[in-house]
């Protein structure tokens, strides 16, 4: 608990901290400001869509709330002690503010002495107001959330499951994931609206939207499903409902298997990822069997059972030394 | 949501052939709920590769396995666990069982079925 409590006042403090400066800013321009501002711009430059002053305070402060609670239910749940895990949370939570401050601030600038939101206009700073705040506060966020937690679960001894001369042993697992396949649906839903859209020639959608959509949809296809098998050949994962891409991880590259509980956001998120420390395949929550490779990264496999599988690969890599040396 | 799990031992010291063996394993993993109606069992491949066996004796397991209607073959899904309900796959994993005691001392298939008729 005490380590819970310290991260949730962050959160709070934070986000008041925030919200003041919102609406701090905001009153303090006001006498400069038109009735009606403009939040958003065309294509060409020109504004086109339009709030009341006290709409986008209350907008811009409810996004933050809600960021907020989202972390205060991650930070609770303590699915989101170790270090990492506090890094991406408040590196998120704060990059967020940092964004939401950027975006407010441009439009307050954009707004600033016009008499009319129609002469409101973006500067060539809009950018920068808004992806360098993110990024510093991203930046502040990893920072505030410190080493302190570096110390991770004590390690118990990895299982190994005995092999005996003249045993074979395999292990295999098949996970879902419903989310995954979900947005795929929903995505490649989209894509199909907007097609019809552009071809119907309604609404001026780009054809770039619907076949973006329709790519990401297909990225997603192989995550939705993975079969992960390990035995003699070492760690087999076949992706999506083809059984490929595979993934074939030699059992002589494996220095050593282990269960281990692993959260998404420790590992870079959901789904295929691949960060400086590791490369993870996470399509459910939970275990995760983590393979030790010879002079590369980390691989983390969420799946159920890690337990025995790690005992399989130990248990093969024990009586493969054994009859090397 | 249960987990598709499956843990499969081969031993070279075992008296019953190699695709028997796996056919055990696969009967237990069903039996046991491990893998349920509609899995897709990994592809013969892998298990050929894992268990480092011929693929040809994965084949004649599943094939096997197929006949008594635990597996099923479908085009573009692959090899899947037939629909049905746990129970049978439960009886047929003992009927397998009791067939391989009978077998270890000394009954012949026709003495255990007269055994099992004459049972109360």
């Amino acid at each position: 608990m005490t380590r819970r409590l310290p991260l949730i006042t962050t959160i709070v403090v934070w986000t008041a901290v925030l919200t003041a400066g919102l609406v701090a800013t905001q009153l303090a321009l006001s006498d400069r400001l038109p009735a009606t501002l403009a939040t958003h711009w065309g294509p060409g430059g020109d504004p086109d869509r339009t709030a009341g002053a006290t709409t986008i305070l209350v907008a811009f402060t409810a996004v933050a709330w809600l960021g907020a609670a989202l972390g205060v239910v991650a930070a609770a749940r303590g699915a989101l002690a170790p270090r990492l895990n506090r890094g991406f949370l408040l590196g998120g939570l704060f990059g967020l503010g940092g964004m939401l401050a950027g975006v407010h601030i441009q439009i307050l600038l954009a707004n600033l002495d016009v008499g009319d939101w129609r002469q409101a206009d973006l500067g060539v700073e809009a950018v920068v107001l808004m992806l360098l705040p993110a990024a510093a506060g991203g930046l502040l966020g990893v920072l505030v959330a410190g080493r302190a937690d570096e110390v991770r679960e004590p390690q118990a001894a990895p299982g190994r499951i005995d092999v005996a001369p003249g045993q074979r042993l395999m292990w295999a697992t098949r996970v879902h994931a419903t989310w995954m396949t979900v947005m795929s649906v929903v995505i490649a839903c989209l894509a199909a609206l907007t097609l019809a859209l552009y071809i119907a020639g309604l609404g001026d959608v780009p054809w770039p939207v619907p076949a973006t959509l329709l790519l990401v949809a297909l990225a997603g296809v192989p995550l939705t499903s993975v079969t992960v098998s390990a035995g003699q050949r070492g760690v087999t994962l076949r992706f999506g409902p083809f059984g490929w891409p595979v993934w074939r991880i030699r059992l002589a590259d494996i220095e050593e298997a282990a269960e281990v509980e692993r959260h998404a956001l420790e590992v870079g998120g959901w789904g295929f990822r691949s960060t400086p420390r590791a490369t993870a395949v996470m399509l459910r929550s939970g275990t995760c069997l983590r393979l030790t490779r010879r002079g590369r990264k980390d691989v983390y496999v969420s799946v159920p059972d890690a337990d025995t599988a790690a005992g399989v690969i130990n248990g093969l890599l024990h009586a493969d030394r054994a009859t090397a040396g | 949501m249960l987990n598709s799990i499956m843990l499969l031992r081969l031993e070279s010291a075992d008296s019953r052939p190699l695709h028997e063996q796996l056919a055990a394993g696969i009967r237990r993993a069903v039996a046991d709920g491990h893998w349920r109606p509609g899995d897709r069992l990994p592809p013969a491949r892998d298990l050929a590769e894992q268990l480092d066996v011929n693929p040809n004796t994965v084949l004649r397991a599943f094939r096997q396995l197929r006949d008594e209607q635990l597996l099923e073959f479908r085009r573009g899904r692959g090899v899947t666990v037939a629909p049905r309900s746990p129970g049978a796959a439960a009886v047929k994993e003992a009927v397998h069982g009791l067939i391989a005691l009978a077998a270890h001392h000394g009954y012949t298939r026709q003495e255990l079925i007269t055994m099992i008729e004459e049972a109360p």
